[in-house]
């Protein structure tokens, strides 16, 4: 078996890869993970989680309670996109369910039925955890909890400083070995092209029979050394670069303007009502788009744009032109700029080496998560694990289904592009001559004609999802389903309306959450 | 075309895919006020050869709020367990089942056939089947309907029916036509399309009757008068994958024992099913006409009967594949006339179903909207692509003369004096297409089995079949070998145990039947 491991990176994705392998190997007699780290992450930053990560702390034996003592946390219930698919637009997208079916149809189909009737009517508001996060409340279900209304599913928001050395004090705890040096020299074996040994800058070298490249974009070892291509998906997710702004005293109704321009395509109004702590805001802005993450004490706003379109000055006086008006305290203010590159590398894997995190690709950090891409991978490549000559049909089935995830998360994440309207600036007059891929172009033409969800395998949102987000993006199904029809209208307004003040009064009773 | 509603169904044909059609709409649609009408062709009696189902009926009739001691009792079903292929490769004689469950347990995120192959080289270890608890209960012809406890060893399992397709045929137009059907009998005469679009209109019947619809549903059979003879859809050919294009049927008598299986067992051309029902046996023989004649496939298939034949045989003639489209215009095949895969793992029934529901879950308007027969056509491929390679995997992974030293030969003047079966040996050495290979491939090299979402056969059906026919992977997760052997013995051993003390503490399925039969009569008097 593969029993030597080395993991070369700083990020995120190196730690959350070297914590799984501990957890899952280092039980294992004459395992060695060695993890190799040039510049570990130094300052606070905030990161934004997928439900996932309860299942992955639960994987790696992590006690709940004691991690949120340790790691600076927020709960984050849902995404709260603004003004992408009209100026009016406002949506949570919530992780959980929004209305069971009825009668074994779909409930979304209730929802189109009755919005001829009453066009005001959204999915969303059949989402307990929409409804909650909108309110600022929540309580965390329990092992106990009985009603179904009470399993709002939620994640975190995390400080990635403190997440880091969590998951590293992890994995030393465990037995891995951290060094801390760069890497000056990648030896390849002539015969095969596996890598035997990486030259460190303390002087030392390890050898490995199986190495992970969590290097970043650059993909040191794949990208670099074993000259694995990367392929730009740009086209789709138009940005290739990030400003995060940090202020350290952020208030819970911090006020947030859109725009980089005074062509301010969301009303200042519409801005103000109504987004919470518990919701990572996603505002569309003239060149590109903005999330906004907290935790307590931290503040961090993130600014998606293209180069071609916005240059690092003007974002950032932007970015100070909003701090000014809001009368912040500018303590602890700085700004990151972070090169980002959409796509993904050829192959995921290979020979003994798999890429984790952005060496892997990116495909987008909104409605699935960075991490839950680096958790999902390395998880993979434990289930096809293999032995020291990494046979070629593994390689081949975990890039196969890699790819179709990698697919699957960049059609979510293009479509808030896809169905922006707004034209007035180049970038999205660019923006709207996009082509495309046409399993997105598929399911949203089959979603607005006939109000069904197309299949594709390797989905790693559920069904339900993709149509909240469909409905939250405004594509209107023209048809449903014609069993929606069976109850009469009567019957059905105060099944919804019960629904509605059911919902309405549990999360009522839910405590408030202060930021 | 003004938007406007469904009003007039018309199905064509009256066999399994006709009246399940028929019964579902009939109840599912009942408040759309539609009429439905099945036209069906004067029938020459039919043989009750016994169909084998798989669990997914379950769901369908409880749908359609089919109670299933009703539909037990009226079907003369048994229930299934699995199925039981004998000499499809391994060691001669051997069989295998392949069952609705799983085998063993996952343990430290490993898939437990990884384990049992570690300790297959050890020799210390049973056949896989014996970790399976339907399998033994299977082979002791026991059965009890699983636990709802998902703690319970006695919830790894799931099971279906054997059953009288003829009787559920007969079943559902009583259920159909109570629910407004119009049972209409006649011979279409004519097909009358629209001038402009060439939407069917009209069906005319031999006696002068015209019947009109909004849709229709194609349920004629393989020759597909709406789909294909009217609309030419076009058929995919398969038989270059899965060969057999003829099938013989007869029934027997009842079996004592009752297994709750179906079986199929290799012949030289083809194999053999034995389907057992509570008042007989359904049996036939499913053959390839370039390597075995009509004759001596019913030679073979009475041969090896459980007793005398109870009526004249049924001679079927098939092509394997797939219609290009399922649904063209204003006509949706469902049936045989969609397709055809052969029955080796009970897969036809589910097919019907299938298309059923998402008919109703597509169901359009007058305007027949493309995007829903786009995405019909487009995930019932996909569904049907899966199984053809679940199947054409059964041919490949067979041994070149498995059909040849059966015990069916006592009096067979079949090719007595040679030891080999062209046919096995044409399918063996197939070459199979791109995306089966990759799974063998795979499985062979290192014991993973590529796994799907959706689809009818997963990961443990794999593993019954390649492990079941003898394709041993070359490893496993190589992590094992750092697990204490003694220990993982212990483990099996107990596994083992616990399974076979759970499968022998089922009632005997013929008792089962037994006391069914009882409550039946009881209600009826």
């Amino acid at each position: 078996m593969v029993s030597k491991i080395a993991i070369v990176g700083d990020g995120l994705s190196a730690l959350i890869t070297t914590a799984t392998l501990a957890k899952a190997l280092m039980r294992l007699p004459a395992v060695e993970i060695t993890l190799i780290e040039s510049n570990p992450c130094q300052r606070h930053n905030v990161i934004s989680s997928s439900p996932t990560l309860q299942d992955f702390h639960q994987y790696l034996g992590i006690d709940a309670e004691q991690f949120r003592t340790v790691v600076n946390n927020s709960y984050n219930l849902g995404l709260h996109f603004r003004g992408w698919s009209s100026a009016q637009q406002d949506y949570v997208h919530s992780f959980g369910h929004s209305g069971e079916m009825i009668d074994a149809v779909e409930f979304h189909h209730y929802i189109t039925r009755l919005k001829r009737q009453k066009p005001d009517l959204k999915l969303e508001f059949f989402s307990p955890g929409a409804v909650a996060a909108r309110q600022g409340r929540f309580l965390p279900p329990t092992e106990e909890s009985r009603s179904p209304l009470s399993k709002i599913i939620y994640t975190l928001n995390l400080d990635e400083f403190d997440y880091c050395n969590f998951l590293r004090n992890y994995a030393l705890a465990k037995g891995v070995k951290v060094v801390q040096a760069s890497v000056t020299d990648v030896i390849v074996d002539n015969d095969n092209g596996f890598i035997r040994t990486l030259s460190l800058s303390n002087g030392t070298s390890i050898n490995a029979e199986f190495f992970f490249d969590c290097s970043g974009s650059a993909a040191y070892l794949l990208g670099e050394k074993l000259a694995v291509p990367y392929i730009s998906w740009e086209r789709y997710l138009p940005f290739d670069r990030r400003m995060d702004c940090f202020s350290s005293n952020p208030g819970r109704q911090v006020s947030v303007s859109s725009t980089f321009s005074s062509t301010t395509a969301v009303s200042a109004e519409s801005i103000n009502s109504n987004t919470t702590s518990l919701l990572n805001l996603v505002t569309r802005m003239d060149a590109g788009f903005r999330k906004r993450l907290y935790i307590p004490g931290l503040c961090c706003e993130q600014f998606y744009y293209h180069s071609d379109f916005a240059s690092d000055e003007q974002v950032f006086s932007l970015q100070q032109h909003h701090l000014s008006e809001k009368k912040e305290t500018e303590d602890g203010h700085r700004k990151k700029v972070i090169a980002l590159k959409p796509g993904y590398r050829q192959q995921f894997w290979a020979n003994n080496c798999l890429a984790v995190g952005s060496a892997a690709g990116f495909v987008g950090d909104t409605i699935i998560s960075a991490a839950h891409l680096a958790q999902s991978a390395v998880l993979r490549w434990l289930r096809l694990f293999p032995d020291r000559n990494c046979h070629s049909l593994l390689r081949t089935e975990y890039n196969r289904v890699t790819l179709q995830e990698y697919e699957h998360v960049r059609d979510c994440h293009a479509l808030p592009f896809l169905c922006a309207t707004d034209n007035s600036s180049s970038f999205w007059r660019q923006v709207a001559q996009v082509q495309w891929p046409e399993s997105l172009t598929y399911r949203v033409t089959l979603f607005r004609k006939t109000g069904t969800l197309a299949f594709y395998e390797g989905q790693s949102l559920t069904p339900q999802t993709w149509i909240a987000l469909l409905l939250g993006f405004e594509i209107q199904p023209h048809h449903y389903d014609v069993l929606a029809d069976d109850v009469s209208l009567h019957v059905l307004e105060s099944h919804m309306a019960k629904r509605m003040k059911a919902i309405g009064d549990y999360v009522k009773q839910l405590p408030v959450i202060r930021s | 075309m003004p938007e406007g509603n469904i009003v007039n169904i018309v199905i064509l044909g009256g066999g399994s895919a006709g009246w399940m059609t028929a019964a579902a709409l009939s109840q599912l649609l009942k408040k759309r006020n539609c009429h439905i009408t099945l036209i069906e062709s004067e029938r020459i009696g039919t043989v009750g050869v016994g169909e084998a189902t798989l669990p997914h009926l379950r769901f369908f009739n409880q749908r359609l709020g089919i109670a299933e001691a009703e539909f037990m009792h009226r079907t003369q079903a048994t229930y299934k367990l699995g199925i039981e292929f004998v000499n499809w490769g391994g060691a001669q004689g051997q069989a295998y089942i392949h069952p609705f469950g799983d085998y063993g347990l996952r343990f430290n995120d490993i898939s437990f056939h990884h384990y049992w192959l570690k300790l297959r080289r050890t020799g210390a270890t049973a056949p896989i089947g014996d970790y399976s608890l339907p399998v033994v209960a299977a082979k002791l012809n026991r059965f009890q309907y699983p636990s709802t406890n998902s703690r319970s060893i006695l919830s790894s399992y799931s099971y279906a029916y054997h059953v009288d397709a003829s009787l559920y045929a007969q079943y559902l137009r009583e259920y159909a036509c109570a629910r407004g059907v119009v049972h209409c009998i006649g011979e279409v005469t004519h097909v009358h399309q629209h001038p402009d679009n060439g939407f069917i209109e009209t069906l005319t019947l031999n006696d002068g009757r015209n019947i009109n619809g909004d849709l229709f549903i194609d349920c004629s059979g393989f020759r597909g008068l709406l789909i294909e003879q009217t609309l030419k859809a076009g058929y995919e050919d398969w038989s270059r994958y899965l060969p057999c294009d003829r099938a013989v049927a007869v029934p027997s008598p009842v079996l004592r024992q009752a297994p709750p299986y179906t079986r199929a067992t290799t012949s030289l051309a083809g194999w053999r099913w034995r389907i057992p029902l509570r008042h007989r046996t359904g049996n036939g023989h499913v053959y390839c006409s370039a390597y075995l004649s009509d004759d001596e496939a019913l030679q073979l298939l009475l041969t090896n009967l459980n007793g005398e034949a109870m009526a004249e045989p049924l001679f079927l003639r098939f092509n394997t594949g797939r219609r290009k489209s399922m649904w063209l215009k204003n006509c949706v095949a469902i049936g045989l006339s969609a397709g055809f895969l052969e029955p080796l793992e009970s897969t036809g029934i589910h097919l019907i179903q299938l298309a059923i529901m998402k008919l109703i879950e597509y169901f359009p308007n007058s305007v027949m909207e493309s995007a829903y027969s786009t995405e019909f056509n487009r995930s019932m491929n996909m569904e049907i692509e899966r199984i053809k390679d679940f199947l054409v995997l059964h041919y490949y992974a067979c041994e070149e003369n498995c059909g040849v030293n059966t015990p069916n030969s006592h009096g067979s003047t079949l090719n007595p004096q040679t030891k080999e079966s062209p046919f096995w040996q044409y399918c063996h050495n197939l070459t199979l297409e791109d995306r089966l290979r990759h799974k063998i491939d795979l499985f062979s090299a290192t014991g993973h089995v590529v796994n799907y979402m959706e689809g009818l056969f997963l990961e443990p059906s794999w593993i019954a079949v390649y492990l079941g026919q003898g394709l041993l992977p070359h490893s496993y997760d190589s992590r094992l070998d750092c697990c204490n052997q003694a220990q993982l013995q212990a483990q099996m051993r107990a596994l083992h145990q616990s399974i076979a003390n759970a499968a022998a503490s089922m009632p005997l399925h013929r008792q089962i039947l037994l006391s069914e039969t009882d409550e039946g009569h009881r209600h009826g008097e």
